[in-house]
């Protein structure tokens, strides 16, 4: 046989196992919807003609979808900040609104994000999110893409299989998902993505982020003691790393970006109300004790409201979720809460703020409320254990 | 199009097979066809300068042959060069130089056309021209003839696996093996195979899983304490010599496929017991180019002045080794820095010498010590060869000198980031250390089939489950 035949004839039959391990993690992942391009993910939520929850466990392109989503959309309000703002919904307001959660992660995503806005999309409320650990020096941001990464065009899939096939196999023998949930259709809403699939949660039309396992959890079970449902931000806290690691000084780069952020929006003519988003009861008591509260978080307020209210803007610090009658079983986990605390923030806000008031609804539906379907129904969930995604 | 992509998987594989397909004698039209489509993808403008070059190159080597008499030789040879470099320096210097001409005189913001503030650089161009200037100044020293025929000589100038980034192969290497082309045989298939398997291994595992570290580190240093500095200055080195090793053991697996034998770039650098060692062991086809083309005409040239004339050669050639890299004042400190190790080795190492003939028992340190101090020497001047400006460099070092562990550490890079790098890097540097004493093939053809499968399916293995799959472009592709 001619060497160029024999050596294809043998990389074809070296490939073969290698093939068949691929194939598995890709049905899975086509049927999940994994493979939804980016493209499509925007276009099918900016169309808003159905409601979509959308949530990929093995790709995460939402810093480019909320940044190109709000030069689309052109919200009157718009949200924007980390996860951590990501309850925020549509159903708070009388006028058009875009959670912008996720697409910032540290404090010069705030401008970059808002300069890329077109004069036609400006907001005319910007709701800023700021996390503590924005300004602490001892954090940084890590990722391995820049976080408006453009997805390319035609491949996307192709890495998406690459990078992430092993984790099927690993997700499925650890019983994060289970195959049967593949085929799961959901009447009234359609769910893109593993965790949407699975888990029940994602990103709705307006940006917002459901989770709807939470709410299930509550109407069906009796909720986990605090020390459980937060164990993984407890033990954070207790390590100090992660968005805790300790702090005792504000980062005079992170002001210095926050002040370019609120003179720029103040030439935009875009009006910003800041605000520092609570923690879960159970660990913003942890960081008090572990001293956090003196050293770092408490020491923002004095030094951002001063700031805001320097360009006319407001300021607001939800840190402490006793301001805001939190309880544990209102949070899906340390961080974030499952969407009643955050109403009653936007309900905060707007006493102190007139501009805010004026675009309030006049009622606030529940909070698994869903625009165009109403509550969703309990579903049956995979199990506790937290996909990748 | 880059190496790393499916892109090229499916360009390559479907050019592979046709080769083959091809009769001998039809090869080379067939790889000058594919290697300007490959060229002419990434701007078609750029393929026909590509052509204009090969086709000057061509004649003036013709001309300078004919030339009846030396001066009409030298003067020829001088002309061509000089056209050569004079374009290199057009597309790769001029728009930097008179941007940061703007900069620095705010005066003449402006003063300069929008067209040529925009001109990008060619792909590879820096390749390929110091691949005609070597062929040309070769026919002028009579090492070479001209070269009669024209589509083997443009083959030797546009070889799509070559041309982004090298190996430079000198023309009197390269030519024979396109105009005589024989079967290609399967055993040098197969190890055409294997480095394209240990190059995606080296660039997908190691070098682009250091890159995310390095360039967080990198992308905002006063943001880290200085042990987090100092390794990322470490991790560097070693991203960038799998990067690059990587893309040479692509380009040269690539052409071995075609029945190609390309010039290896790195031979063990990390190992060499001084300065000038680690300077013929790493870009090796770069520096040989500049030693024979640069270095020993200036260091003829300067003869009469001593030490003084060796070290005037030895900046100037670490110089333009600096600024080949492109005109950033990062890479002209680099090869400054490269300059003053270099003067300062040569000038002591006599007296190194007998240091160490006076004192035995030191013969042992010297051994382990030399190449780890060589080692710490580069990973120094690799500081302002990744940073983008000379503050950015200097940041780093400042921030590594204080000693500052305030800061935040990496969140970029995790235990088990350490242990894949840690071992991919000792599992590179064995295969390297076998490759170099010529040892690999003989293990491979040594040992059972089922031996050598399980060694392709681990490594094969590697790259789908460590390997970083993203669309980083290789750093020697810029250049």
């Amino acid at each position: 046989m001619a060497p160029v035949y024999r050596l294809t004839f043998r990389l074809a039959v070296f490939s073969l196992p290698i093939v068949l391990v691929l194939a598995f993690p890709a049905y899975v992942m086509g049927r999940a919807g994994e493979f939804t391009s980016t493209r499509k993910v925007m276009e099918l939520q900016e169309k808003n003609e159905r409601p979509y929850m959308i949530c990929p466990a093995y790709n995460d392109p939402w810093g480019y979808i909320k940044y190109k989503s709000a030069q689309h959309r052109g919200a009157d309000i718009l949200a924007l900040g980390s996860s951590r703002v990501m309850m925020l919904r549509q159903t708070f307001f009388r006028v058009p609104f875009y959670n912008g959660a996720r697409g910032v992660s540290e404090m010069k995503h705030f401008r970059i994000f808002l300069e890329a806005l077109p004069e036609k999309a400006r907001p005319k409320i910007l709701l800023m999110g700021l996390d503590p650990n924005f300004f602490n020096p001892g954090w940084v941001w890590s990722s391995s893409f820049p976080i408006y990464y453009e997805p390319p065009r035609y491949k996307e899939w192709l890495l998406v299989l690459g990078k992430r096939w092993k984790d099927v196999y690993w997700d499925l023998a650890r019983g994060a998902f289970e195959l049967g949930m593949l085929r799961r259709q959901t009447p009234g809403i359609e769910r893109i993505g593993l965790i949407a699939k699975a888990k029940n949660n994602g990103f709705l039309n307006d940006g917002s982020y459901l989770y709807q396992d939470f709410f299930d959890a509550r109407k069906t079970e009796i909720h986990a003691p605090a020390d459980e449902s937060f164990k993984e931000d407890l033990e954070n806290v207790r390590m100090g790393r992660d968005v805790y690691v300790p702090a005792s000084e504000i980062s005079e780069s992170s002001l210095a970006e926050l002040e370019r952020f609120l003179a720029q929006a103040r030439r935009m003519k875009v009006h910003v109300i800041g605000y520092v988003p609570p923690y879960a009861p159970a660990v913003y008591k942890a960081l008090r004790l572990k001293g956090q509260d003196d050293a770092f978080l408490g020491r923002l307020e004095p030094v951002l409201k001063p700031l805001f209210k320097k360009y006319g803007f407001s300021f607001f610090d939800f840190k402490n979720p006793e301001i805001l009658s939190g309880v544990d079983e209102e949070f899906h986990d340390g961080e974030h809460d499952g969407g009643e605390v955050s109403a009653r923030i936007v309900k905060a806000m707007a006493q102190k703020d007139s501009l805010l008031k004026k675009l309030m609804a006049p009622a606030m539906p529940p909070s698994d409320f869903v625009p165009g379907l109403g509550v969703l129904a309990s579903q049956e969930t995979s199990s506790e254990r937290p996909l990748y995604g | 199009m880059q190496f790393v992509s499916v892109e090229f998987i499916v360009f390559f594989g479907g050019v592979f097979l046709g080769f083959h397909l091809a009769p001998l004698a039809f090869r080379k039209y067939y790889l000058l066809f594919v290697s300007y489509v490959f060229y002419a993808m990434w701007s078609l403008p750029y393929a026909v300068l590509l052509l204009a070059m090969t086709g000057l190159a061509y004649l003036a080597a013709r001309q300078i042959e004919a030339a009846s008499n030396e001066k009409g030789k030298s003067r020829r040879v001088r002309g061509a060069v000089l056209l050569f470099v004079l374009t290199l320096c057009f597309f790769k210097y001029l728009e930097p130089c008179l941007y940061a001409l703007g900069e620095s005189i705010p005066r003449l913001q402006g003063v300069f056309s929008p067209a040529i503030m925009r001109i990008a650089v060619p792909v590879g161009i820096s390749y390929y021209l110091f691949k005609i200037i070597s062929y040309v100044v070769d026919v002028y020293w009579e090492k070479a003839p001209a070269e009669k025929d024209f589509a083997a000589f443009a083959v030797y100038v546009a070889f799509f696996p070559q041309i982004l980034s090298g190996p430079i192969q000198r023309a009197v290497s390269f030519l024979p093996q396109i105009k005589t082309p024989l079967p290609v045989s399967y055993d040098t298939l197969l190890s055409g195979m294997r480095l394209l398997l240990f190059g995606f291994f080296k660039k997908l595992v190691i070098a682009d899983r250091l890159a995310i570290f390095v360039d967080g580190v990198y992308g905002n240093p006063a943001s880290f304490n200085s042990l987090t500095l100092l390794w990322a200055c470490y991790a560097y080195v070693f991203q960038l010599y799998a990067d690059f090793s990587g893309l040479t053991d692509i380009a040269r697996g690539s052409a071995k496929l075609f029945g190609i034998d390309s010039p290896k770039n790195f031979d063990l650098p990390f190992f060499a017991p001084n300065i000038q060692q680690y300077w013929r062991r790493w870009h090796m086809t770069l520096t040989q180019w500049l030693g024979d083309y640069v270095f020993n005409p200036l260091r003829m040239a300067l003869r009469d002045h001593g030490q003084t004339g060796l070290a005037l050669a030895l900046m100037i050639n670490m110089v333009l080794i600096g600024i080949w890299h492109g005109a950033r004042t990062t890479f002209l400190a680099f090869g400054i820095i490269h300059g003053i190790y270099l003067i300062v080795s040569v000038m002591t190492s006599k007296g190194r010498e007998i240091f160490f003939k006076k004192h035995p028992a030191l013969a042992s340190i010297r051994k382990i010590g030399a190449p780890l101090g060589v080692f710490h020497l580069v990973a120094f001047a690799m500081i302002f060869f990744r940073a983008e400006t000379l503050e950015q460099a200097w940041a780093m070092i400042r921030n590594i000198a204080v000693l500052n562990f305030s800061m935040a550490s990496s969140a970029f890079f995790g235990k088990k980031d350490i242990v894949i790098v840690g071992l991919g890097i000792l599992f590179m540097e064995a295969i390297h250390f076998l490759q170099s004493r010529a040892k690999i093939q003989k293990i491979f053809q040594g040992t059972f089939p089922i031996f050598r499968w399980a060694a392709y399916y681990a490594l094969t293995g590697a790259i789908l489950a460590l390997g970083q799959f993203s669309t980083k472009d290789f750093i020697y592709f810029k250049f």
